[in-house]
């Protein structure tokens, strides 16, 4: 049913689905917000209107009200300008600033802080109003991951409703009460101690720098540095679509080849691709899954390159650990061949190597200190991960003027890769890569189309039936937590019929990583990075893992067949089930 | 707790009279007579009486109780709640404790009744779990009222099912508000949220909830037993039946009084309490925490709705404090937003930073580390908090702080220029001297000083040794022949 009213003198009609802060936009208002944020599209809607920032005055209201959480009636008469509105909402972001330590000089979110940028746009210069005591707490540290810092916190619960109602595992809430509030895991524990699985959605959200992720930058600086050193690094499909938005370029362009190109310039000695690694994780994948398939395997099998989502069904689902495939992540597949394959062929000793991953994932690095992804000299797969981020900061430091490189390539032997590679960036785009592989594979005869459009979407939760051969397949897919949860309570019931489900922590999978530039508030951006990912596998002449010469060559050199002793003890790992908190 | 004995009592009346332990003593004052007598008429009927007896909500916004039922009757589907608000945690009010300690049945039997009108099967009573008393009268009563057929399956043969669930909550004032008790009811953590949606509409697990007061649901039984008709010979117009105040500060009789609304205020300060001859009364503060000053020349206003909301005076927990010159406006307004800020949940940055900034601004000012400029600042903060929480409690809490600026400028003034004002040197220089004129000796004074520093012997005049005496009264309220007197030093 549609509404009339009046906003600032203007009336408008608009459905009565819209709140104020809606309805306003649609005629060029654009009231403040600051703990609002809606992504109904992930239905991750922050409703707390607790910031107090996006008051308006409504004619015969006794209180000013919350435009993101108010909606409109018929005959409102809504002003958002007033001087009232504007005292409150200045008196509201001052409090606010009252209460936080102004150190933005030196502080993580320097730039992209969306407190700093409301206090600028109100044209807070001048001191602030009020001052008093203010509420320090200690910071948590204990994670490799995340760091959670409660004194920069504005309590605009965005975290706690991104934990608690899409990802579902519930470990951020408020704690305490009044003034000292924070927000945090129960009874304040270390992060480290909880069922956290640093899937970084958190980070993602959170507007100020109350949760940011762990800087392995020095640990990078420090190798690059280091003359005995062999520095690799290798890049997650996700990066080259998203890292030209932290120089101010298009979003979703396509930016691998400035992406080697920087990588260079900072020092690296080679510049491999993660996408090798997916390929490789795709032979590897497809092989588990023809013998379970023929041999009476478990069934469905689930995907198990997504860390985050690894430590949730070990936390929450450990009487279902055999279910997701024993394959290592990528980039953990990519260390371990770098450190054997890599070496041996090179004649480097391995442990002067050292193994770099810029991923846009912060579950990645507590993945790489795993007990179970290391040799057994004790080398880990992967030394060190970065963050898109992360990265782009690496870039800044060193002067590099991104948007204006000459485009290179990948370093042979561990760089080249087919089309399946690139789309494990996107959700659904894990389980395609492994269908054209194990597709032919069942069949013996070439694909005729190489696309399984079926498999792709945006919806959190999907399924769609692909035909191998004669045989029709169901696959199950999934992007962030809440949506896995349902997926594995159907397969605890005995539901589920589906012989292979994906799962992705993030939105729209890794493209929608806790490490990549910030997406805040906008599901377009995830969109066109998605976009730029097919559009990448689209343009490559080669679109099969199984296709890739470069991996061919590590199979018939070194690894044997897929599923071979060797490749099972370089590439598989084993799960841990870890306790319910 | 005292209860200062009026004409008119409803609520207050069997408090003391009956046993709060025996369903049986409740039943001889026409307990359960309107449970009877509502399973006999049709649930609409008993909604219509509500509505034509015109009670209104006696938890502060007045909202007409057959008006919240017959719109939470009128929601689709069966799943409904009743949650009766027993968590009254407003400093100066005792009105909740009284009620359920001193006659559990008649709140068991209000809930049932409010249950059946509405069409709904549970009921739940939130009490603060240090009420420990309250919480075991009420499991009693409920156990007993199980036993007899008023609650349960087939309730008195009428078909109707109700059960009631106590349910303890932690003693948080903000969970008073309704959307954080519902809250709380589900598990969740006390916060309260943006409204619409009202809890009529979504409520408890989503489904529409009457959540009430306590001093409104108590009201209940006998609105149903006598009818529509005998409530409106209570009161004035558009303001049926008695309320609950209660009376503390510098009056001789302190403690709970229930009067017909319209009563002035005069009548319940020096008719009902008394007020002693060398009191110098200062005002008037009605509201607890989130309450204002009524100035003397007000006293005369009669306790209506309409007059609580004209005058801000949020009349929710019924708390009148009688100040004296001995009450220092600053310091009035430093306990009360003290408590509000101890209180506060927390969400919203209004109430968790605002009132924080309004207590820090109100010490400086106390202890004279502040300017006259600074007034108008607290003023102006103090407002802005008013208008941007999120409930009641941001909205309320700074109302001592605007009315004691606006009637006792003074003390403020006082406080920016010394760090202290007369009121603190009128409070040094007040003695208690016992007149032996008027004291016959019965030694009750002696027997309530703490401090044990009243001498003397049977039927002879008692004296107080003035260095051990600590000023706390009890003497003074305890004696009944007027024989303890309140004395002034000289003030230099």
């Amino acid at each position: 049913m549609d509404v009339t009213f009046t906003i600032n003198h203007k009336t408008i009609t608009v459905p009565d689905t819209y709140t104020i802060l809606t309805a306003a936009k649609q005629v060029g208002i654009n009231i403040p917000t600051l703990c609002h944020l809606d992504l109904h599209d992930m239905k991750c809607v922050n409703g707390a209107a607790s910031c107090r920032v996006c008051l308006v005055e409504i004619e015969g209201e006794k209180y000013l009200q919350p435009a993101c959480s108010t909606y409109v009636r018929e005959g409102m008469n809504v002003m958002t300008s007033s001087r009232r509105a504007v005292r409150a909402r200045r008196a509201m972001l001052e409090l606010l600033l009252s209460n936080h330590p102004n150190n933005c000089l030196i502080c993580e979110k320097n730039m992209h802080c969306v407190l700093q940028k409301l206090t600028s746009d109100m044209g807070i210069k001048r001191g602030i109003k009020y001052n008093g005591e203010m509420s320090i707490n200690e910071q948590d540290a204990s994670s490799q991951a995340i760091i959670r810092n409660p004194t920069k916190c504005i309590m605009c619960r965005r975290c706690e409703t991104m934990c608690n109602e899409v990802q579902t595992c519930g470990i951020l809430t408020a704690v305490g009460r009044g003034f000292k509030t924070i927000v945090g895991p129960a009874f304040n524990m270390p992060l480290a101690d909880s069922m956290c699985t640093y899937c970084g959605q958190c980070v993602a959200v959170c507007p100020t720098a109350a949760l940011t992720e762990v800087s392995n930058i020095g640990g990078v600086w420090d190798a690059l540095n280091d003359p005995d050193k062999v520095v690799l690094v290798q890049t997650a499909p996700s990066i080259r679509v998203a890292l030209g938005e932290e120089f101010g370029m298009e979003v979703g362009t396509d930016v691998t080849g400035k992406m080697v190109a920087a990588l260079r310039a900072l020092g690296f000695d080679k510049v491999f691709d993660t996408n090798y690694a997916a390929d490789l994780t795709v032979m590897e994948e497809a092989e588990e899954f023809i013998q379970r398939l023929q041999g009476g395997g478990k069934l469905p099998m689930l995907t198990s390159c997504c860390p985050a989502w690894v430590k949730f069904i070990e936390h929450q689902f450990p009487a279902l650990l055999d279910v997701p495939s024993s394959c290592k992540s990528p980039h953990e597949m990519f260390g371990a061949v770098a450190k054997t394959y890599y070496a041996e062929k090179n004649s480097i000793d391995p442990s002067k190597i050292v193994v770099v991953s810029i991923m846009p994932c912060l579950a990645k690095k507590y993945e790489a200190h795993r007990a179970e992804l290391e040799s057994e000299d004790h080398l880990a797969d992967v030394d060190y991960v970065l963050t898109t981020r992360e990265l782009a900061s690496m870039l800044r430091e060193a002067g590099v003027d991104f948007p204006n490189l000459e485009n290179e390539d990948f370093d042979p032997l561990l760089g080249e890769s087919s089309g399946a590679g690139t789309i494990f960036g996107t959700s659904g785009g894990v389980i395609e890569a492994v269908m054209r592989t194990a597709c032919e594979k069942i069949t013996g005869e070439p694909l005729r189309q190489v696309e399984f459009k079926q498999l792709r979407g945006m919806e959190g939760i999907r399924e769609a039936e692909i035909m191998i051969g004669d045989k029709p397949f169901k696959i199950g897919m999934a992007f962030g937590l809440g949506n896995a949860r349902k997926l594995l309570e159907s397969i605890e019931r005995g539901e589920a019929e589906y012989q292979a489900i994906e799962i992705m922590a993030c939105p729209g999978g890794c493209i929608g990583g806790g490490g990549q530039p910030y997406y805040q508030n906008s599901y377009d951006v995830l969109q066109k990075r998605r976009a730029a990912i097919y559009a990448n596998d689209e343009q490559k002449t080669i679109r099969k893992a199984h296709e890739n010469p470069e991996i061919i060559k590590l199979y018939d050199e070194f690894l044997g067949a897929p599923g071979s002793e060797r490749a099972h003890k370089l590439l598989h790992t084993k799960y841990v089930p870890r306790e319910m908190i | 707790m005292d209860i200062i004995k009026t004409d008119t009592q409803i609520l207050l009346q069997n408090i003391g009279v009956i046993d709060p332990e025996e369903i049986s003593s409740y039943i001889e004052y026409d307990g359960y007579g309107a449970l009877k007598k509502a399973v006999q008429m049709k649930p609409e009927d008993v909604v219509a009486l509500m509505l034509e007896s015109e009670l209104r909500g006696r938890g502060g916004s007045g909202f007409p109780v057959g008006m919240k039922w017959k719109i939470t009757r009128e929601h689709e589907g069966e799943i409904k709640y009743i949650v009766c608000n027993a968590n009254d945690l407003d400093p100066g009010d005792y009105k909740a404790k009284v009620l359920v300690e001193g006659n559990p049945h008649n709140i068991v039997e209000a809930v049932i009744l409010s249950g059946y009108a509405v069409g709904c099967r549970i009921g739940y009573i939130n009490i603060p779990m240090e009420n420990t008393l309250a919480v075991s009268r009420l499991k009693k009563a409920i156990e007993q009222a199980k036993e007899h057929g008023f609650l349960g399956e087939n309730i008195l043969g009428s078909g109707f099912d109700f059960d009631i669930y106590i349910r303890v909550a932690t003693g948080v004032f903000a969970s008073g508000e309704e959307t954080a008790l519902i809250a709380n009811l589900e598990g969740k953590r006390g916060e309260p949220h943006h409204k619409p949606p009202y809890p009529s509409a979504e409520g408890v697990n989503g489904m529409p909830t009457v959540a009430n007061n306590i001093e409104t649901i108590a009201n209940i039984p006998y609105v149903i037993l006598h009818g529509a008709d005998w409530l409106k010979s209570i009161g004035c117009t558009d303001n049926y039946g008695t309320k609950v105040f209660t009376l503390s500060g510098k009056i001789k009789k302190t403690g709970l009084v229930e009067v017909p609304l319209g009563t002035s205020i005069r009548e319940i300060i020096y008719d009902l309490c008394g007020v002693a001859e060398s009191t110098v009364l200062k005002g008037v503060h009605i509201g607890g925490a989130k309450g204002s000053i009524l100035p003397l020349d007000m006293l005369d206003i009669p306790t209506t709705y309409e007059n609580f909301k004209k005058y801000e005076l949020v009349i929710g927990s019924g708390g009148i404090a009688v100040l004296d010159d001995e009450d220092c406006g600053v310091e009035l307004a430093k306990n009360y937003i003290s408590f509000a800020v101890q209180e506060s949940c927390g969400k919203c940055t209004a109430c968790r930073i605002g009132l924080k900034r309004i207590e820090e601004m109100l010490d400086a000012i106390s202890a004279g580390k502040a300017t006259e400029s600074d007034i108008s600042k607290l003023r102006e903060l103090a407002e802005i908090v008013c208008d941007s929480s999120l409930c009641g409690l941001g909205r309320n809490a700074p109302h001592p702080v605007l009315s004691t600026i606006d009637h006792f400028i003074d003390d403020y003034k006082n406080h920016i220029k010394n760090g202290a004002c007369p009121a603190v040197a009128i409070k040094k220089s007040k003695y208690y001297k016992i007149n032996p004129d008027k004291c016959i000796g019965c030694t009750a004074c002696s027997r309530v000083c703490p401090m044990k520093c009243i001498t003397g012997t049977v039927k002879n005049p008692h004296t107080i040794d003035i260095e051990k005496c600590v000023k706390c009264g009890a003497c003074f309220k305890k004696c009944n022949f007027g024989a303890v007197e309140i004395k002034r030093m000289e003030v230099v």
